[in-house]
């Protein structure tokens, strides 16, 4: 018995169309009581229950076809708002007998906090096939919001804010021991890099002297004459060897 | 005259108005476990709940739904008396019975009689019905939530292979070389 249908949806509710067509029984009785008392306390988002007394004080049978229940606009009872499961006990309650019934709704998740009109209908029939319809409840209700559980929002929140303190933190201790160590590094003198025994992180020779002990002695001379180092390039050779055949 | 046989006509109904105080009993049947399984404990609730202005008394609830080729009734009574319900109470009964049978069973209503007010015969009423409700086997509800052990032991079992050769080989070549460093 769950709600099948509880999308809120402003629907005109097709009934409305034929207007007290069809109506209560004079010798049906009917009563109400939900689970909460004899007034409802409904939460959104979760079932209610409501038992339905019918009694037949006639002289006719009556068949229960169906049983309906609707959140209705609060200002205009032919809006629907919300519909719930039909139920059909396609019951008989015989002359002079009477009947119970279970009627479960389950308001929307988002019906909380604001009032509707809810309406339960008992849908009967007596054996010559005539319809009746008898509004067992009738009122305006104010449909309290479930505040138990775990809510999605706050719990992803929650999750939310810990993972950015988790980051900021994260960003802290980066940004703090990052500096320090390039502080440190400062701090080496980089004439240290001639002692073979240290490990050093290599950094190319852009940032500190050259260590010439490394060079051949060829280069050297090369760099104090000044010259670039002599590239072996074909195309070079030939230009020197046109050059000087024309000296 | 006229005058005095009114007055006295409209205290009458006065009076039949305040004695007019109907009990009203609202019967509701309800299963209360999730599910039903052949040869266990099905607990089954009625409440009675007197919406009417007066006692209703000599109260009596039975259900015969639970026939003895179907079910064996293993605490609480099928049919039960009270001697009075007060306008506004309730009564809650409850029974504990073991289904012989698996399928679908169809629980129809239970029935409850009652004197309403004083010098009117007796009023029954129907309980709600709960309709057909499945009624798995002890093999089908196995199936569906028992712990399965031997399954799950048997799987572990499948799964040893495919974990225990890797480290098998692993462990020979770790040993295998780990010995070979030492000797360097």
């Amino acid at each position: 018995m769950t709600c099948l249908n509880c999308d809120i949806t402003m629907t005109k509710s097709e009934e409305d169309e034929e207007p007290d067509v069809i109506s209560a029984h004079k010798e049906a009785e009917t009563a109400i009581i939900f689970a909460s008392g004899v007034e409802p306390s409904v939460l959104a988002g979760k079932k209610a229950s409501a038992y339905i007394h019918f009694a037949n004080k006639g002289s006719s049978n009556f068949i229960i076809t169906s049983i309906d229940g609707s959140f209705r606009y609060p200002q205009d009872f032919s809006y629907v708002i919300q519909n719930f499961t039909v139920i059909s006990p396609n019951k008989m309650i015989d002359a002079g007998y009477e009947g119970s019934f279970q009627y479960e709704f389950q308001p929307g998740e988002l019906s909380g906090g604001r009032s509707f009109g809810l309406v339960i209908n008992v849908n009967y029939k007596d054996t010559e096939e005539n319809l009746y319809r008898d509004a067992v409840f009738n009122q305006t209700v104010q449909v309290i919001e479930d505040e138990e559980g775990l809510d999605t929002e706050t719990f992803f929140m929650y999750l939310m804010l810990l993972g950015m303190s988790g980051l900021i933190l994260l960003g802290v201790f980066h940004n703090v021991s990052g500096k320090s160590r390039r502080g440190k590094k400062r701090n080496t003198p980089s004439a240290n890099a001639t002692t073979l025994n240290k490990v050093q992180l290599e950094t190319g020779t852009t940032n500190g002297p050259v260590d010439y002990n490394w060079i051949p002695e060829e280069t050297l001379k090369a760099i104090n004459k000044g010259t670039p180092s002599p590239r072996r390039s074909p195309k070079k050779r030939a230009n020197k060897q046109r050059s000087s055949e024309t000296e | 005259m006229k005058l005095y046989l009114g007055i006295v006509l409209l205290l009458l109904t006065a009076f039949a108005k305040g004695d007019d105080e109907k009990a009203k009993i609202i019967l509701v049947k309800r299963i209360l476990n999730d599910i039903i399984t052949e040869r266990n404990d099905l607990a089954i609730e009625y409440n009675l709940y007197n919406i009417g202005d007066g006692v209703a008394t000599d109260v009596e609830l039975a259900d015969s739904s639970f026939h003895e080729s179907d079910f064996e009734l293993i605490s609480g009574m099928t049919s039960v008396k009270w001697s009075r319900i007060n306008a506004g109470s309730n009564v809650t009964h409850a029974v504990v019975v073991q289904p012989l049978r698996a399928g679908d069973f169809n629980f129809t209503s239970a029935v409850v009689q009652y004197v309403s007010e004083k010098g009117v015969d007796v009023t029954f009423g129907y309980s709600n019905e709960i309709g057909e409700q499945e009624i798995l086997s002890l093999k089908e509800y196995n199936r569906l939530h028992a712990s399965h052990m031997m399954e799950w032991g048997l799987f572990a079992l499948w799964c040893m292979p495919s974990i225990d050769v890797p480290l098998l080989l692993y462990y020979l070549s770790k040993r295998k070389y780990s010995k070979k460093v030492k000797k360097n």
